[in-house]
């Protein structure tokens, strides 16, 4: 019961963080230079014919009755056509948000796969030299960019081998797996690097403590003191890291969609905030911070989870 | 306790749904001739490999057909042919849309399309289009004299970017017996070259009220050789063959794919792994790689495409005549061209690319000459040099790179040239509110005739002289020259009115001119027949595909 009203409570507050989000895009995209209606209608237009499509895009009425259609729309959801692409927001942000959902899922998956073992292990035989070799790789691909470690992929397994399509969504959903695995790779190689270091670093902490001791002397098996006392302990940093990735993936890595020719988010969001596409913008930004909060709460439970120790009030 | 721990991964186990689904499909990767059997149809579209894609061959027809997958960086906004201004929508449109009359391939000419000969009154006001028998839209529906007259119409008053092009027009009326009757209200040289532009491109009237304005920006219908079949914007396009189209037997290839692909080198990638048949404005800096790449043919178009630097010539310092003389002086055109186009593009006099007619070409070559360049700053009053600023687009490295060549070269007379990197869309606004110093541009035409460009550049009323601010004697010159020659029947006369007006620029350098630039198409050796006219627009209807 106390968790349902636990999570009741964190869905009304995030009522007031989107009206801020709603306040801060709104304002913020016409705070900064730049006609959407200029850039529509192109350099050579008259200013009579600029001030005639202000008109039809609806930009020539107050900011304060365009806020206050926004807001009705985003009760609604219904967003409206994109002012430059003329096709409904909504179904744009469904198209390209499917792209950019399973890049994420798919990366944090791959990072899960390769960063715990290793971390672990890692940890484990910190004092070792296997230990200083897997911890000074995950250096490495902290500091290599994404993109080049995303070109030399495409190199090697799409150009030379075969195994993968050189970027490209596909049409299937095979295809769209396939097309998935080298930029969820790439991803993952940065994130699992941060995600390595930390849980070989609180692995080697989680050791020295007496508890760790104490349940050794109590002649508990090695495989249930490592299931039980160490990773359980190493993992609710590690999941914090991994959400904390997984909301900045979301907001579209355009980096990656870009070298893998991904139809994602990020190139959406990128083309529409250089054409001033108001209506595009203002959507999807809403619409992440509904996603980015969700999931923010869902780390939050997993964490009393993980945790008993961790109430949800 | 268990339970809940499976819950807390309640986001991992989704990915585990696809995890399941990466090892099927990897292994199916491995046996890539066997994958494409199975989905012969959604293969065409050519994600597959060279490999897959000739295994499926012998189901198509013989030598025709095929589909062809072609790269480029942005994907098209609006194709409603009145409202856009943009080259990515205006390049595919004459795929779908044709007017009464088109350009030639080497845009020097008017030819026939949906009106298939017509006929000009005496005193060259009245025309009389005679429709094409038996024309129909893509949807079947046969062309009439009606749709027609909408079609012009609408261009004629749509409140667009095109506004004004079709000023010298007085009435468009159903003529009976499938003509159409454009009566002028004066002789116009360049009124078949506006005719000829996309935005007057005959599109089925009852269609277009029937979608409105944004239907129409989503999927117009004409009598082009190529229909739109799919559109995921930002992403992809899909053109089928028009079973309908005129000619008979085009166009050869059944489907042409357009795929956004913002990264050159993936772009390049795909083309050289055979995924995509051809790449669209391939950077320049490739280009050399590429001619020595096997089975990749590069083909430079003649376009129209000039690069220029536009002066604020109501700026503080750029508003002396000399200023702009000594900054044009000091600019060496040939560094520039060969640091940022790899050599690839030729050296402008004019802003008027040689592709498009009356361009004059034999305006003296400029050379730098910093010693003069210095002396007409020391006459303007300022011996020791000034300073001003270039607003750059953010991510746009050409340009860039331009300003960085130009603010060495200009340094070397004194003149300090400070570039900021700003958002391209601020950058764009301060320049048309003459905001701005110096600012470096491109442009390409979109008729077959000079009078676009010449009055962007040289009519205030137009676009301030494209933005320059542009106002003194010899710009009222030029002006009159321009005006002149644009209601000029006389080639001959015609001719020599923008001489002059290329020669008055050339003197009072309200913008210098760069270079012009070539359209660049890599395409594998299984292509031929492809074309980009000078105008940018693609004409696929004679292109085939190899098996």
């Amino acid at each position: 019961m106390d968790e349902f009203t636990y999570i009741l409570k964190r869905i009304l507050q995030m009522i007031p963080v989107l009206l801020i989000v709603t306040l801060a895009i709104f304002f913020g995209m016409r705070m900064i230079p730049g006609d959407p209606a200029l850039l529509l209608v192109g350099n050579r237009a008259s200013d009579e014919t600029i001030a005639a499509m202000r008109a039809k895009l609806g930009l020539d009425q107050p900011l304060i009755t365009q806020y206050l259609l926004f807001l009705r729309s985003c009760l609604t959801f219904d967003f409206g056509n994109s002012l430059t692409l003329k096709a409904p927001v909504t179904e744009l942000f469904r198209q390209k948000a499917v792209v950019t959902v399973s890049l994420t899922l798919m990366t944090i998956l791959f990072a899960v796969l390769i960063s715990v073992p290793l971390g672990y292990y890692a940890g484990l035989h910190h004092d070792q030299p296997a230990g200083a070799v897997i911890n000074s790789i995950s250096l490495v691909f902290v500091s290599v960019p994404e993109f080049l470690i995303g070109l030399l992929l495409l190199l090697v397994f799409a150009l030379k081998l075969h195994w993968f399509p050189v970027g490209d969504w596909g049409h299937t959903l095979p295809e769209h797996i396939r097309s998935l695995i080298l930029p969820s790779l790439t991803g993952a190689l940065m994130t699992s690097s941060l995600v390595m270091r930390n849980i070989s670093d609180n692995v080697v902490k989680v050791l020295s403590y007496d508890y760790v001791d104490f349940a050794r002397s109590k002649g508990l098996s090695e495989k249930r003191i490592r299931n039980s006392y160490i990773l359980r302990n190493v993992m609710i940093p590690a999941v914090t890291l991994l959400a904390m990735r997984m909301t900045y993936m979301l907001a579209g890595s355009i980096v990656i969609e870009s070298v893998f020719a991904l139809p994602g988010i990020g190139q959406m969001m990128l083309n529409a905030i250089l054409s001033r596409d108001y209506s595009l913008v203002q959507a999807t930004v809403y619409l992440f911070a509904i996603i980015v909060l969700v999931m923010n709460l869902l780390t939050d439970i997993s964490y009393s989870l993980l945790d008993p120790r961790v109430k949800l009030k | 306790m268990k339970k809940k721990v499976l819950s807390l991964f309640l986001a991992a186990s989704m990915t585990a749904a696809l995890l399941s689904g990466c090892g099927s499909s990897g292994s199916g990767s491995a046996a890539s001739t066997a994958a494409p059997a199975a989905e012969t149809e959604a293969a065409a579209a050519g994600t597959e490999s060279a490999e897959a894609a000739s295994t499926e061959a012998p189901a198509a027809d013989a030598a025709a057909g095929g589909t062809v997958v072609i790269d480029r960086t942005l994907d098209s906004e609006i194709l409603d042919p009145v409202m856009t201004a943009n080259n990515c929508d205006i390049w595919v449109l004459n795929m779908m849309v044709e007017g009464l009359v088109t350009s030639s391939d080497d845009g020097q000419e008017i030819i026939p399309a949906v009106a298939d000969k017509w006929d000009v009154s005496d005193d060259n006001l009245t025309y009389t289009f005679h429709i094409r028998d038996g024309i129909k839209f893509s949807d079947g529906n046969p062309v009439t004299a009606e749709d027609c007259v909408y079609s012009v119409q609408r261009a004629k008053d749509a409140e667009g970017p095109w506004l004004g092009m079709l000023d010298m027009v007085d009435t468009i009326e159903d003529g009976g017996d499938g003509t159409v009757v454009i009566k002028l209200k004066e002789a116009s040289p360049s009124f078949l070259s506006a005719l000829a532009m996309f935005d007057c491109g005959i599109l089925e009237k009852s269609y277009c009220e029937e979608v409105g304005d944004d239907g129409l920006a989503e999927k117009p219908i004409g009598t082009g050789p190529f229909m739109l079949q799919e559109w995921t914007k930002g992403d992809r396009m899909v053109f089928v063959k028009n079973p309908y189209y005129w000619e008979e037997g085009k166009p050869l290839v059944d489907e042409v794919d357009f795929d956004v692909v913002t990264d050159d080198n993936t772009a390049i990638m795909q083309l050289e792994s055979g995924q995509v048949d051809a790449v669209s404005a391939v950077p320049y800096a490739r280009l050399a790689e590429l001619e020595a790449a096997d089975g990749i043919t590069v083909t430079k178009f003649d376009s129209t495409d000039v690069r220029f630097i536009l002066i604020n010539c109501q700026g503080q310092y750029t508003s002396d005549k000399k200023v702009r003389q000594a900054l044009a002086l000091a600019t060496d055109k040939a560094a520039i061209n060969t640091a940022v186009f790899a050599g690839e593009a030729q050296l402008a006099e004019t802003f008027l690319a040689p592709a498009i007619p009356y361009s004059y070409q034999d305006l003296p070559a400029s050379t730098v000459d910093t010693d003069k360049a210095k002396e007409l700053l020391a006459d303007a009053g300022y011996p020791n040099g000034f300073s001003i600023t270039v607003q750059v687009g953010s991510g746009d490295t050409a340009v860039l790179q331009i300003a960085t060549l130009l603010q060495q070269q200009w340094a070397a007379i004194g003149v300090t040239l400070d570039i900021q990197q700003i958002d391209l869309a601020t950058a764009r606004q301060n320049w048309k509110d003459g905001n701005y110093d110096v600012f470096i541009s491109n442009m390409t035409s979109d008729m077959t005739d000079i009078s676009e460009l010449a009055g962007l550049v040289t009519i205030a009323d137009q676009a301030h002289c494209w933005r320059t601010y542009w106002n003194d004697e010899d710009q009222q010159k030029a002006e009159a020259l321009t005006a002149a020659g644009n209601a000029e029947m006389d080639e001959t006369k015609r001719a020599d009115d923008y001489k002059q007006m290329q020669e008055i620029m050339a003197d009072a350098v309200p913008l210098i001119p760069l270079c012009y630039v070539p359209f660049t198409f890599a395409a594998s050796d299984k292509l031929s027949g492809y074309s980009q006219t000078p105008l940018g627009i693609y004409n696929f209807k004679n292109m085939s595909k190899a098996e």
